[in-house]
């Protein structure tokens, strides 16, 4: 069995290098890491957050330093603005995961109610402490701010304010009633610029006199623009030098009020100054103003201010209480806030870094379920986690190699099993169109296989297969064949042997030899190849009537001349004899003459039989030469028709056009002498006159042309169609018997074959298949 | 992947419940403090502002009166010493009944009392947008009550932009600083309001 071309099997795409060894999974392609996993990031904000805690610690912290009022403005403000930004994002924060949250839940995705318990848990855990303390230390700020304030200490810082102001409020109208009664004796000085040493007399003796430390003297100018004008100052030796000019008090006093201020000086202590305005008629317009002044020494200025501070801060700290309270209280929540929303994150953030990597491994199992062999997870960490999903990766590069391998051997499996199919029906195609017929039986003894030749040569339809072949070839024609068939011979014969079947009283010859095919340990399988030989031994027997024939025609023909010479010289010889001799002599001698000459004629047909030429074969119409050959017997024939019936569509067939219209003639020839004969005879009574068909055919499935001749004799015995086509064979009883075996030989010569059966519904129909 | 067999989505639903009720609870706090906060803020006392504005010689006069702008809280604040600042933003607006109306200008008047503890005298300073206008130095409480609640006669807008018999109005609103009362909402609502109409007729 020749073996079909092997295709060659590509390899399939991406399969792993040779080896058993598991190729290194690929690896993921890297996707950007969400901001939320960016270690720097988080570091970030972790560290504002430290400085946000830090920076309102340390401002709590300090916030004794700082001025209640911009506590409670400035600081209050930005503290209150900062607690309610958190507050926006603690909302925010949660509202957007639950419903994050709630939404997976209702998406069924994994994990979600693991998240949510995650950031219950610590949101809970984190809550109810943080509000807890946020009362508790609520409560405590309002307590300890009430203890701040306290009776005694209310009475003691109003006592010194009152004090130290009672006695700001002595001195200044000491130096009031000083300037009031200086502004009366300078009444009827003249203040011009002229009389400075008359003006300076008299304020020195009142300087000394009233025990003040400075006098300023100004006179009106009459202007807007300076309303006054210094005259002359006088202080006492003990006043420090660097006091300020009075200039703006005397001014304010010009329009006739009196005045009061307290000039810090440079260097240390205060002058309580008191202006008046000079008149110089009650009623009339100042024409100067006089300004006294007491120093008040450093010491004294200080304890007296910081009774004055003491006192307004401790005041101002009982007005701001409350707002002082509140930067106390929005630093407290603000910090709470801060906590809350760096809980809910830690969650959240937790959550998802425990999920997700669990998630992901769902979702690539998720793939790998769905044959996605080269999805792979990005390691994120290189925690357990990390190491999870290492193997994971591994696992499914793994599997990949696998399905590889499974696919690769898939492949060549199917490649194989193609191969098989081809040669399978290469040997089918082989067994169809052999003329071996082959049959085939399984283990169990049925028939499996039987080949269209055997069909044709053992008459088995292909309802024949699946039945018992004990059953089949015990068919009465079958017999023959039974000793090859399993199951009905107890041995097979071991080497092929010629078999001669007769089926419908035709013989045929077969070579038999069947085979038990052991391929395994199982039950054997049996072939039986049959070969008809049966066209072979016709020819070996026609090349033995042929050399019978020649040799007839050498040994038989030598002596005939002789012998008819001999019996006409014997007839010449004994012309003069007596009448009876001499009738005895003509009849003797004219018998063996007539004798001769028949076996002459026989001898020579004989001798034509040997020695038929090879045709020469061109491609010719068989159509018009059956119609030529057929002409030939026009208006020959009585009570005899010839219907020829030729298929129009008939190819051209390469035949010897001599040689083949001997064939049609011969077997014309036969059909009307059998209806003649017949007819003669009156063996069968005939309806109307004989008929021979004449027809053509096409088969283009085999290649072939049907040439037939029928007719409605009374045809042939079925014993006698075995022998038909021998040499010297007839039914006629006369003649050399050669004409059919003429016939088959020509027929054999161009390739062909000839069967002789029953016409229907009556006569013979003789049959030639010739190649196209 | 979730079984949908009825008991692992009511376990599901059950823990997402309580980080509802966690968040709803946070989200009750919040929104509790802040309407305490605003309520607080609201529960300053409001006190009216009489405004007279009138129109003449190219200038909106706005003259206005605060009812008890120094109240006994307020008038403790000045005593302690603190720089107390009564603050009235003055709107110049024209009606408008299917959009916002219309400012027309503003203005922002300002007056700072100190009060000396040692001397036992008021400074007082009035600034208009930011200006100083005039100070004043008093022994007498009553005047600075006076200076910081009457106002007569400020010229405080121009009249070229307004059109003639067409209505306006001038809303004040008063506030003083530093506040005394803590409320969670950082801004407050003003402690003293009022408003007057006119039709402007050059």
């Amino acid at each position: 069995v020749a073996t079909l071309p092997t295709v060659p099997v590509p390899p399939p795409t991406g399969a792993p290098p040779p080896g058993n060894s598991p190729s290194v999974a690929p690896a993921p392609a890297r996707t950007r890491r969400p901001l939320r996993d960016n270690p720097l990031l988080i570091l970030l904000w972790i560290g504002l957050l430290v400085v946000a805690l830090t920076a309102m610690l340390t401002l709590a912290d300090r916030s004794s330093q700082l001025l209640p009022d911009f506590l409670s403005e400035v600081v209050l403000y930005a503290v209150s603005v900062v607690d309610l930004t958190l507050m926006v994002a603690l909302v925010f924060v949660l509202a957007r995961n639950v419903l994050k949250l709630v939404v997976e839940r209702r998406r069924a995705l994994p994990f979600a109610r693991f998240r949510a318990k995650l950031v219950a848990v610590l949101l809970g855990m984190t809550l109810i402490p943080a509000v807890l303390v946020l009362i508790v230390g609520s409560e405590l700020i309002r307590n300890s701010a009430s203890r701040w304030f306290s009776p005694p200490i209310d009475d003691v810082l109003s006592s010194a304010r009152e004090i130290a102001s009672d006695y700001y409020a002595e001195r200044q109208r000491a130096v009031s009633a000083h300037a009031a009664d200086l502004a009366r004796a300078l009444a009827a000085v003249d203040l011009a610029p002229g009389n400075v040493a008359a003006i300076r007399a008299v304020v020195a003796s009142e300087l000394a006199q009233r025990q003040l430390s400075l006098i300023e003297v100004y006179r009106t100018t009459g202007r807007d623009t300076p309303p006054v004008a210094p005259v002359v100052d006088v202080a006492a030796p003990t006043l420090p030098v660097g006091f300020g000019s009075s200039f703006v008090l005397a001014a304010r006093s010009a329009a006739g009020a009196p005045n009061r201020s307290l000039d810090p000086l440079p260097s240390g202590g205060e002058l309580v100054r008191a202006s008046q305005p000079i008149l110089g008629s009650p009623g009339s317009a100042p024409t100067g103003v006089v300004v006294a002044s007491v120093y008040l020494s450093d010491e004294l200025s200080q304890h007296s201010q910081r009774i004055i501070d003491a006192y307004q801060a401790y005041e101002q700290m009982r007005v701001l209480r409350r707002p002082l309270e509140g930067v106390y209280l929005s630093f407290f929540l603000g910090l709470t806030l801060l906590i809350l929303i760096s809980a809910t994150w830690m969650g959240l953030y937790l959550a998802k870094r425990i999920t997700r990597p669990v998630q992901r491994l769902a979702a690539g199992a998720r793939e790998i379920g769905a044959g996605h062999l080269d999805h792979r997870i990005e390691a994120e960490t290189h925690d357990e986690f990390g190491a999870l999903v290492e193997a994971f990766n591994k696992m499914a590069g793994e599997l990949d190699v696998s399905r590889r391998r499974l696919e690769r051997s898939r492949l060549e499996l199917e490649h194989k099993s193609q191969e098989a199919e081809g040669r399978r029906r290469y040997l089918e195609t082989i067994l169809e169109r052999i003329a071996t017929g082959v049959v085939c039986f399984d283990a169990s003894g049925r028939v499996s296989i039987v080949n269209r030749a055997a069909q044709r040569l053992l008459a088995l339809g292909a309802d024949a297969i699946g039945r018992p072949a004990a059953t089949v070839f015990a068919r009465e024609d079958l017999r023959p064949l039974a000793p090859f068939v399993p199951g009905a011979a107890k041995t097979l014969p071991s080497s092929a042997e010629e078999v001669t079947m007769v089926r419908d009283g035709q013989e045929s010859h077969l070579l038999a030899i069947a085979t038990a095919l052991r391929g395994d340990e199982r039950a054997a399988e049996t072939v039986l190849v049959v070969d008809d030989v049966t066209p072979l031994m016709r020819a070996q027997k026609v090349a033995a009537w042929r050399d019978v024939a020649r040799r007839l025609a050498h040994e038989i023909k030598n002596p005939l001349t002789p012998i008819q010479l001999s019996a006409e010289r014997l007839r010449r010889h004994f012309s003069g004899a007596p009448e009876p001799t001499r009738r005895l002599v003509d009849e003797c001698s004219g018998a063996i003459v007539t004798e001769v000459e028949s076996l002459k004629s026989l001898v020579d047909e004989f001798s034509q039989f040997a020695r038929m030429p090879a045709p020469r074969t061109v491609s010719t119409d068989l159509n018009e030469l059956l119609r030529e050959a057929l002409g030939l017997y026009a208006g020959l024939l009585e009570r005899v028709r010839i219907e020829p019936r030729l298929s129009p569509r008939l190819p051209l067939v390469r035949v010897d056009p001599e040689q083949f219209r001997r064939v049609v003639i011969n077997l014309v020839d036969n059909a009307v002498e059998a209806l003649n004969g017949a007819r003669e005879l009156e063996l069968e009574p005939m309806d109307g006159d004989g008929v021979i068909s004449v027809e053509t055919e096409h088969d283009p499935a085999n290649g072939v042309v049907h040439v037939s001749v029928a007719d409605n004799g009374p045809g042939l015995p079925a014993g006698d169609r075995s022998k038909l086509f021998m040499p010297y064979y007839s039914t006629k009883g006369r003649g050399s018997g050669l004409g059919l075996a003429i016939v088959r030989r020509i027929v054999a010569e161009h390739g062909g074959s000839i069967e002789a059966g029953d016409n229907a519904p009556r006569g013979t129909r003789f049959t030639i298949e010739l190649p196209v | 992947v979730s079984r949908h067999d009825g008991r692992r989505p009511r376990r599901a639903s059950s823990a997402t419940g309580v980080l509802s009720t966690l968040a709803l609870a946070v989200v009750v706090v919040v929104l509790a403090l802040m309407a305490l906060g605003a309520a607080d803020a609201g529960a300053a006392d409001d006190r009216v502002i009489r405004v007279a504005p009138l129109a003449r010689d190219g200038q909106v006069l706005v003259s206005f009166t605060t009812e008890a702008a120094i109240n006994s809280e307020v008038e403790r604040a000045i005593q302690s010493g603190l720089p107390t600042t009564f603050t009235y933003d003055v709107e110049l607006r024209r009606a408008s009944t299917f959009w916002f109306d219309k400012l027309m200008g503003s203005a922002r008047i300002a007056v700072t009392v100190r009060y000396d503890n040692l001397t036992r005298r008021y400074q007082v300073s009035l600034m208009q947008d930011g200006r100083v206008a005039e100070s004043r130095s008093t022994d007498s409480a009553e005047a600075v009550r006076h200076w910081v609640s009457v106002f007569d006669r400020l010229p405080l807008f121009s009249t070229r932009e307004l059109r003639t018999h067409t209505e306006y109005y001038v809303r004040i609103r008063g506030r003083t600083s530093p506040r005394n009362t803590w409320s969670f909402w950082p801004w407050a609502r003003p402690s003293a309001i009022g408003s007057a109409t006119f039709t402007f007729l050059p």
